[in-house]
């Protein structure tokens, strides 16, 4: 039987959570350790909106270098700091850092990866807005990944993460 | 070829007039991705070859307007001066330390900083340098980047008209009707405030859910970082100050503004030559020289309408929609403006507005006409918020893509134009005739 390779999709806040939830699914006592990656996807949309903004302001869409390096820099920064935090809840976890469009990106890494299960949360509680349940609380990168994954996807609702993580690990 | 050759009237204002519909159209699907200033000279030279406008009397509508012309260089330069100072990093980091490490207060300060800004050193300041600032702090706090990306693009508008110098549309309709500043204040002042309070109140209720908690405030760099020269960021901050002043003083007593503007540029240059900061490529990366053109072209096309007496016929058509009352006019002259900037992008819009305004000049009554001036600099000023985009023509591209299961941020923000610029302008525009 060949071993689970489990995508853990990170998104700034959610760290402790999949963690949580790794943990529980798969004790290290159980002998059946997966193998784990870690996604960070700079997300690029943004950008898109401040090329726009410039382009109404009647400027070159890019901006200029010094800012642009600016910008990406602290991108980069941040990127690496989420995923280091996200190693230290999922120890001997692959970090891969992407960027572009996170629904895109995610699909495209867990092929890449040879991922055979996808972990992500409903809808990140910082990111976007809407309701943690009912209709709609699932977030457009949730549903895109839900829809277009060709691996089975495991969803962490809001409610149920914040639970386990206060029952702490099991 | 025409030159040689004169035609009916009739067939000149057709011609003119189809040249003009044609180049806006252009503006507004911007075909092949053209570049409007390319498209708006292109008419002009159209109307030109085709002897509907003489050269002299092309050179003497943009010898006329170099107030404007002026007053966009010395506004950019600044704004630029002020960046390579560091002044946007500062003010945006004090601002994060100043919010006590709460997301919701952050996104408060943002709001009041851009106010700032835009006050004085204009929207385009704002929208252009401050939201890519504010896009580099939040990524490093970890906060979500739309809330605040969109709060420094909104309020870049919003907060447009707190004085005439907070956007060049102001001086663009100043220009031709000379309103002092205590009735621009009067006017303006508090329609400004009341719509930059529903802003931020729409803005808190939207995103509540994103801006709650709060941010580590380790990952802040400190101002110091911001500086990078102490001298040169102190001797900016100076002299910005010295033409805020110089900017109220010069409204209350008629001096053209892009006197001031340059005069603050060309300080700023010397300050930024002693401390060894002038870096002319920079510069000229934050200046739109596309600009000048697509406003020289706009200003001989508009000129060349107004000879055939169409733009008259606008403003006929305006006043008739108004029935002649305060209310009729500010209502109409604000929604017509909004609706207008949206369609062909504000400076067009404030052009074609401000000259079929001047047309009817004697034709209405002094209220009236105050009416519409201030409802044109106010719907020229806030109606980009409704797409953002500046075009129609955009948002439908964007709803396309909606349709593919693409998730687009200028979407959102289209969402978001609907939801509270409506809103906005009726308030703003209430408050206009209230206080006219």
């Amino acid at each position: 039987m060949s071993t689970l390779r489990l995508l853990g999709c990170l998104d700034g806040v959610n760290a402790e959570v999949l963690g949580q939830a790794i943990s529980q699914l798969w004790p290290s006592a159980s002998g059946q350790q997966p193998q784990v990656g870690l996604l960070y996807v700079i997300d690029t949309r943004p950008r898109g909106e401040l090329e726009r903004r410039r382009e109404r302001f009647w400027r070159p869409p890019h901006l200029p270098l010094a800012r642009q390096e600016q910008l990406r820099q602290a991108e980069r920064e941040t990127a690496q700091e989420i995923l280091q935090e996200g190693a230290r809840y999922v120890r001997g976890a692959e970090l891969l850092q992407r960027e572009g469009r996170a629904e895109q990106e995610i699909l495209r890494c867990a092929q890449e990866w040879g991922a055979t299960l996808i972990v992500l949360c409903a809808r990140s509680p910082r990111g976007e807005r809407g309701p943690e349940q009912g209709p709609a609380s699932v977030g457009h990168v949730a549903r895109f990944v839900l829809d277009h994954a060709s691996c089975p996807v495991l969803l962490l609702r809001g409610s149920w993460s914040l639970a386990s993580a206060k029952e702490g690990p099991a | 070829m025409f030159l040689l050759v004169p035609l009916p009237a009739l067939t000149r204002t057709l011609l003119t007039a189809l040249i003009a519909l044609l180049t806006l159209v252009g503006i507004m699907t911007r075909p092949f991705r053209w570049n409007e200033a390319l498209i708006a000279l292109a008419g002009a030279a159209l109307l030109l070859l085709l002897g509907l406008i003489s050269p002299l009397v092309a050179l003497q509508t943009l010898l006329g307007d170099w107030n404007v012309f002026l007053f966009f260089l010395g506004m950019m330069a600044l704004s630029a001066f002020a960046d390579q100072a560091g002044l946007f990093d500062w003010l945006a980091i004090v601002a994060a330390r100043l919010a006590r490490q709460r997301a919701r207060l952050l996104l408060l300060n943002v709001f009041l900083i851009g106010s700032l800004i835009s006050m004085v050193l204009s929207n385009d300041a704002t929208a252009l340098i401050l939201t890519p600032v504010v896009y580099t702090l939040v990524t490093r706090l970890r906060l979500p980047v739309i809330p605040y990306l969109f709060a420094c693009t909104f309020i870049a508008d919003t907060a447009s008209f707190l004085l005439p110098v907070s956007n060049p549309i102001n001086i663009l309709v100043l220009s031709r009707f000379q309103l002092d500043l205590w009735t621009f204040l009067r006017l303006l002042w508090i329609p400004a405030l009341a719509v930059i309070a529903i802003n931020i109140g729409v803005f808190c209720w939207l995103y509540r859910r994103e801006v709650r908690g709060s941010f580590d405030l380790k990952r802040l760099p400190s101002p110091e970082e911001a500086i990078k020269v102490p001298g040169y960021f102190r001797y900016c901050c100076l002299v910005l100050a010295a033409v805020a002043v110089a900017y109220v003083l010069a409204s209350a007593n008629g001096f053209p503004l892009s006197c001031v503007a340059l005069a603050g540029a060309l300080l700023l240059l010397a300050g930024a030559l002693r401390w060894h900061q002038f870096r002319p490529r920079e510069l000229a990366e934050h200046i739109s020289w596309s600009l000048f053109g697509f406003i020289a072209g706009m200003f001989i096309i508009v000129q060349a309408v107004e000879e055939t007496g169409l733009t008259r016929l606008f403003g006929e058509l305006l006043l008739r929609l108004s029935g002649g009352s305060t209310l009729g006019a500010v209502l109409v002259g604000t929604l017509g403006a909004a609706l207008g900037t949206n369609l062909i992008n504000n400076v067009p819009m404030a052009v074609v507005l401000t000259a079929s305004l001047q047309a009817l000049h004697g034709q209405l009554a002094p209220t009236t006409q105050l009416a519409f001036v201030a409802a044109t600099i106010f719907g020229c000023d806030l109606g980009p918020n409704l797409t953002t985009v500046g075009s129609l023509a955009t948002v439908l591209w964007l709803l396309i893509l909606r349709q593919r299961q693409l998730d687009i941020s200028g979407l959102d923000y289209f969402k978001v134009g609907i939801l509270v610029t409506p809103l906005m302008l009726l308030v703003g525009a209430v408050l206009i005739w209230l206080l006219l």
